[in-house]
């Protein structure tokens, strides 16, 4: 059949439309002619010929075609179910009941089968007091005939008939109690409507457990026996699932009303012995797994002590030791593992309590065991990555004993079992001989360090309960160590230590036990490069040391030899970045205590920067470093040298760019002056002044050192660098981004220094750019920064913000509306935002025809599709609103731009809030109208003339609305209420049947 | 697990906001009706807090005075001031005056 038509005919002859269905469910067929396919054939379900479609469909031998047949009942009674009289209902069921038993006679696949059952399921679901005995009425019919309702009691009793059934009869009724609860289960009970059919399933409980009780074999007056011989185990796996699903269904149906469990308590008994039967046990693991940890409450006492009496049985015991030698299926004995982490969890504190009994050691001994199977983790071992959740729950437990009643014998025991655990992962997470490593697939490489990662959380959730005594055992694996070290283990104990860092609580013993780890004979055997040793335990050395900047603030005498090994360490490019890391964090919090190293770290930098290959993050970071212990000489005069050394490396680099650039090699060059220009940047920040300035600095006469006295050499340098690089890659964006971070690092400085530069020299940089240069959203940036960090007090201040407020308003002139650039225009409109907060002088001396301008272009973004820009114009107008200039002369212009713009305003802001902006812009467009409220007498007014036109801002605003949204607005006085307000009114005027969907 | 289970803090996470303004442009051009935005939005809640519970392993410490806490209606409250945040793979810390800490239970209605 011909689908290429967007709206053809629908197919009319059955023939057709199977011949579609065959093709929807054919094998490579492409997806638009699927989708459309499926849209026809959708069609077709939903007409009115749907149901005799249904039935035509089911008579076909195809099974796909059955199974669409299945399919389209469930879209019938889905769609159709309200039109359906009483009669024709019961014509409905009894048509579907008759074809699921003919399905199931004539041996039907067993995917049409269920499709059919979960019709049935639908059905239920919106004739539930139709078919009040649905399992029983459904054994009957699929089991003995089919009989209308009213004489299902003269019947034997259900179980009896399903004793006699075949196989084939039996299981598809476990899949309909299966189906039925789950569909039920997805229904809110809280609703009138759905709490019936709640109700209504659950009178099906006692059918259901004859059809479960069947498939597990259970026998005995009270079921709680079980035969496991000559069974099916396809047949009880899917009874235990079955039971699994009313579990849920009768937990879940309890939350709103008291229900008794009665009718499927006593099979939790018999599911609890499939376990002991080879053929089911992976099922059974899985679901009273899953009891265990999600529906505890199913779980009466004595249904526990039985889970725990046999796990520990000798079976269990017997079990769990062919989990930890390998020889069972690996499946089998993963869910044998979960099970035994659900019961110790769920049981902890019982355990604890009483842990010499035969129950209490031999689980606990399991959970040791899978902490110690053979084998590296991932790799070998799958158990020793299951049960982190236990441990957590465990020290969590300890952690909570502060503030609960627990009994001091219970806390000793679990304190006890948690170092016994830290000790075993300690274990488990050494690495392998990177022989053994080599063999490892990407996925197991990736699982063991994953593993690694998990222990480190756990470490650090367990120290908080097992504090100082943890440590300290934990670094006697370092510092007790006679002769020659096992490198694997030092590695693992100082991947735990490091885990620590930023816990440590700063008890003096635990500075002891660091001093005693870093002091310690194998730790500066690690710190001598000159010794060969693995090269793994030295990257977490160097790791280690940068989590203990605070350690070293306070022990200095260990500086000397950690820093030295970490400059040595960057020669070693497998170190080096971790080396740079720790370099940064060390010579930043301890800088004072280096100064007296820095002759050798000078030294250091010589030697690396020599090499042919230089990783440039590490030269980067290194130099950083360096900086910070410049900066923490006692003059200016001393900084002077080292300082031009360093900028001698970073010059190197530059002079190199430019000769890669005179031949040509534009790329390379540009990467090369990108990177010096990085090294400047962080030399810049590490120069900054540590202590807190109250007033801005900048005074000329202490800026003379650098700006015009000895210093100035170094400054100068580094204008020109600035400069050079400007010119060689005019109009490159990345090299100005680079060049705007130097100027601003010297702009944030509170006291004068190399990177603080004269105003004239920062202005200059921005106004040279142009208005319509590259990154102009940066050099606007360097603008804000000026007028933010800068003394408006100093004449020469005031008349370099001037030329900047001159450069701002050319960009915006340049721009005409703020929608030409979605990131130059909110980054100018910033800017004359935070000259409202700085020096509102400067704004309003604009001559009047450019102020105008520049308003109208704030007003104009408030009304702009992107989110940005709407939201600096929303933070302008809130900032002018908010200006209370002390000054008459500033205080009376501010009083004449509101009076021009206000009405404006107001109309910007109805029409957003209104409707206009999203939904996530409604808070940010709120603080301008509560601003506003607050602010003049006439913003009613303003307000009021916009919502007096009809249909403005929406036809679906009736006047009474807009006039109870102004008069709540004046009510609340700007007050948080007004966010609320705003969103009912943006709601309102959307259409609250739309979008209200909220809540 | 019915949805109404789950808490709706994070729809004013970006994200959220994020997602129900695409929800909004949907539904204002006739793509989808609001009761499918519900259901989505409702999947939202379900899912943020799944992901961020077991996907999310970054993890950041803070130090700073505690000024008030309550716990009421499973909800507990802390302000904080003067907090100082330290990331894990991140160098400087994160200064704050004033924090205001809202956390619920992560455990499900039911659940012991």
């Amino acid at each position: 059949m011909d689908l290429t038509g967007e709206d053809g005919p629908l197919p009319e002859s059955l023939d057709e439309i199977v011949q579609l269905i065959q093709q929807l469910y054919a094998a490579n067929q492409d997806p638009t002619s699927t989708s459309r396919i499926q849209e026809v054939l959708q069609q077709v379900q939903r007409s009115p010929k749907g149901w005799d479609l249904a039935n035509e469909l089911l008579r076909y031998g195809d099974k796909e075609v059955q199974f669409f047949g299945a399919l389209t009942f469930t879209v019938k009674i889905n769609s159709d179910w309200e039109g359906l009289e009483e009669e024709d209902q019961m014509v409905l069921l009894n048509r579907l009941t008759s074809w699921l038993a003919h399905l199931v006679n004539t041996q039907s696949a067993p995917f049409v089968v269920r499709k059919m059952c979960s019709t049935l399921a639908i059905f239920f679901i919106h004739f539930p007091r139709l078919w009040r005995r649905c399992i029983r009425h459904l054994v009957c019919c699929i089991c003995a005939q089919p009989i209308p309702l009213e004489l299902l009691d003269q019947q034997p009793s259900t179980a009896d008939i399903i004793r006699n059934a075949p196989m084939e009869k039996r299981i598809p009724l476990l899949w309909f109690c299966s189906t039925l609860v789950q569909e039920v289960g997805k229904l809110d009970s809280k609703f009138i409507q759905n709490a019936e059919v709640h109700q209504i399933a659950k009178e099906n409980t006692s059918d259901a457990v004859a059809v479960i009780s069947n498939a597990l074999n259970a026998t005995g007056q009270d079921l709680g026996q079980v035969v496991q011989e000559n069974i099916d185990p396809n047949y009880v796996c899917l009874g235990l699932e079955c039971y699994q699903a009313w579990v849920f269904f009768a937990l879940k149906s309890s939350f709103d009303t008291a229900m008794e469990f009665g009718e499927l308590t006593p099979l939790t008994q018999v599911a609890i012995m499939w376990l002991t039967s080879p053929t089911v046990f992976e099922t059974a693991c899985e679901v009273l797994t899953e009891i265990l940890t999600s529906h505890t409450k199913f779980l009466g006492k004595d249904d526990i002590v039985t889970i725990g009496n046999v796990l520990s049985s000798p079976w269990g015991i017997q079990h769990f030791e062919e989990l930890r030698s390998g020889e069972s299926d690996p499946d089998e004995s993963i869910a044998f593992g979960r099970l035994v982490i659900a019961f110790a969890e769920l049981r902890m504190k019982e355990l604890l309590r009483d842990p010499n009994s035969p129950q209490s050691s031999a689980i606990l001994q399991m959970m040791h065991g899978m902490l110690t199977c053979p084998g590296y983790p991932v790799e070998d071992d799958p158990f020793c990555t299951l049960s982190f959740e236990f441990w957590d729950s465990l020290v969590e437990m300890i952690i909570d004993a502060e503030y609960e009643d627990m009994e001091p014998a219970v806390l000793a025991e679990a304190e006890k079992h948690a170092f016994l655990a830290v000790e075993e992962y300690w274990n488990k997470l050494k690495i392998p001989p990177p022989e053994v490593a080599a063999q490892w697939s990407k996925d197991s490489c990736e699982g063991f360090a994953s593993f690694r990662k998990d222990v480190s959380e756990f470490i650090e959730s367990a120290y908080p309960a097992l504090r100082i005594e943890m440590l300290n055992k934990l670094t006697r694996h370092v510092t007790d160590v006679v002769g020659e070290p096992v490198w694997a283990d030092v590695e693992a104990t100082l991947f735990c230590i490091n885990a620590l860092g930023d816990l440590l609580t700063g008890d003096p013993q635990e500075f002891v036990c660091l001093a005693s780890l870093f002091g310690s004979p194998v730790f500066r055997m690690l710190a001598n490069t000159e010794l060969n040793i693995p090269e793994k335990p030295r990257m977490t050395a160097v790791t280690l040391i940068g989590s203990y900047a605070s350690f070293f603030e306070q022990n200095v005498e260990y500086l000397p030899t950690v820093l030295n090994f970490l400059f040595t360490s960057i020669n070693n490019p497998r170190l080096a970045r971790s080396a740079s890391k720790s370099i940064v964090g060390l010579c930043s919090s301890c800088r004072t205590f280096l100064i007296s190293e820095l002759q050798t770290f000078l030294v250091q930098i010589e030697l690396f920067s020599s090499q042919l290959t230089v990783d440039t993050v590490v030269k980067e970071k290194v130099l950083s470093g360096i900086a910070y212990v410049i900066q923490a000489l006692p003059t200016d005069e001393l900084r002077i040298g080292p300082l031009t050394m360093i900028l001698g490396f970073v010059e190197k680099d530059i002079q190199r760019s430019m000769m890669m650039l005179s031949q040509g090699e534009r790329e390379d060059a540009k990467e090369l002056a990108l990177f010096a220009l990085r090294c400047l940047v962080g030399i810049a920040r590490a120069m900054q002044s540590v202590e807190d300035m109250t007033e801005p600095a900048h005074v000329e006469t202490n800026t003379n050192f650098w700006q015009h006295g000895e210093g100035s050499q170094v400054q100068q340098a580094v204008i020109v660098t600035m400069q050079s690089m400007l010119a060689a890659f005019e109009e490159d964006g990345e090299i100005i981004d680079e060049i705007c971070g130097i100027v601003k690092a010297g702009l944030l400085e509170q006291t004068p220094g190399p990177f603080v530069f004269c105003s004239q020299v920062v202005v200059d940089f921005v106004v040279n750019r142009g208005v319509r240069s590259v990154r102009v959203e940066s050099v606007i940036g360097i603008a804000g920064t000026f007028v933010c960090t800068q003394s408006m007090t100093l004449q020469e201040n005031i008349v370099q913000t001037q030329r900047l407020v001159e450069f701002v308003l050319a960009v915006v002139e340049n721009l005409q509306v703020p929608s030409a650039d979605s990131i130059a225009s909110p980054a100018a409109i910033e800017f004359l935002q935070l000259l409202i907060q700085k020096s509102l002088y400067h704004l309003i001396s604009i001559p009047q025809s450019r102020l105008e301008n520049v308003l109208i272009f704030t007003l104009e973004a408030m009304s702009c599709r992107e989110t940005l820009i709407k939201k600096s114009a929303a933070k302008f107008w809130t900032q002018l609103l908010s200006a209370q200039p002390q000054d008459p002369d500033i205080r009376n212009a501010l009083d004449e731009i509101l009076q021009v713009c206000g009405p404006r305003l107001g109309e910007k802001l109805v029409m957003q809030l209104g409707g206009g902006c999203y939904r996530s812009e409604l808070d940010m467009l709120a603080e301008p109208l509560k601003k506003l409220v607050v602010r003049s007498p006439s913003a009613k007014k303003w307000l009021q003339d916009v919502l007096d036109v009809e249909g403005v801002p929406s036809r679906r605003l009736q006047p009474q609305d807009k006039r109870m949204f102004l008069e709540r607005v004046f009510l609340l006085r700007g007050g948080k209420q007004t966010n609320n307000l705003v969103r009912e009114f943006w709601v309102k005027a959307r259409g609250n049947e739309l979008f209200g969907y909220t809540g | 697990m019915n949805n109404q289970n789950y808490y709706e803090l994070y729809r004013q996470s970006s994200i959220g906001a994020a997602l129900t303004d695409a929800l909004d442009t949907l539904i204002s051009d006739h793509r989808i009706s609001p009761q499918l935005a519900m259901k989505i939005l409702n999947n939202f809640d379900r899912v943020i807090a799944e992901v961020l519970s077991k996907n999310v392993d970054a993890t950041l410490t803070f130090k700073g005075n505690l000024d008030t806490y309550r716990f009421c209606d499973e909800v507990w409250t802390f302000l904080l001031k003067n907090v100082k945040f330290k990331f894990q793979r991140q160098q400087e810390e994160v200064l704050a005056e004033k924090v205001k800490i809202v956390s619920c239970s992560s455990k499900k209605p039911g659940e012991v």
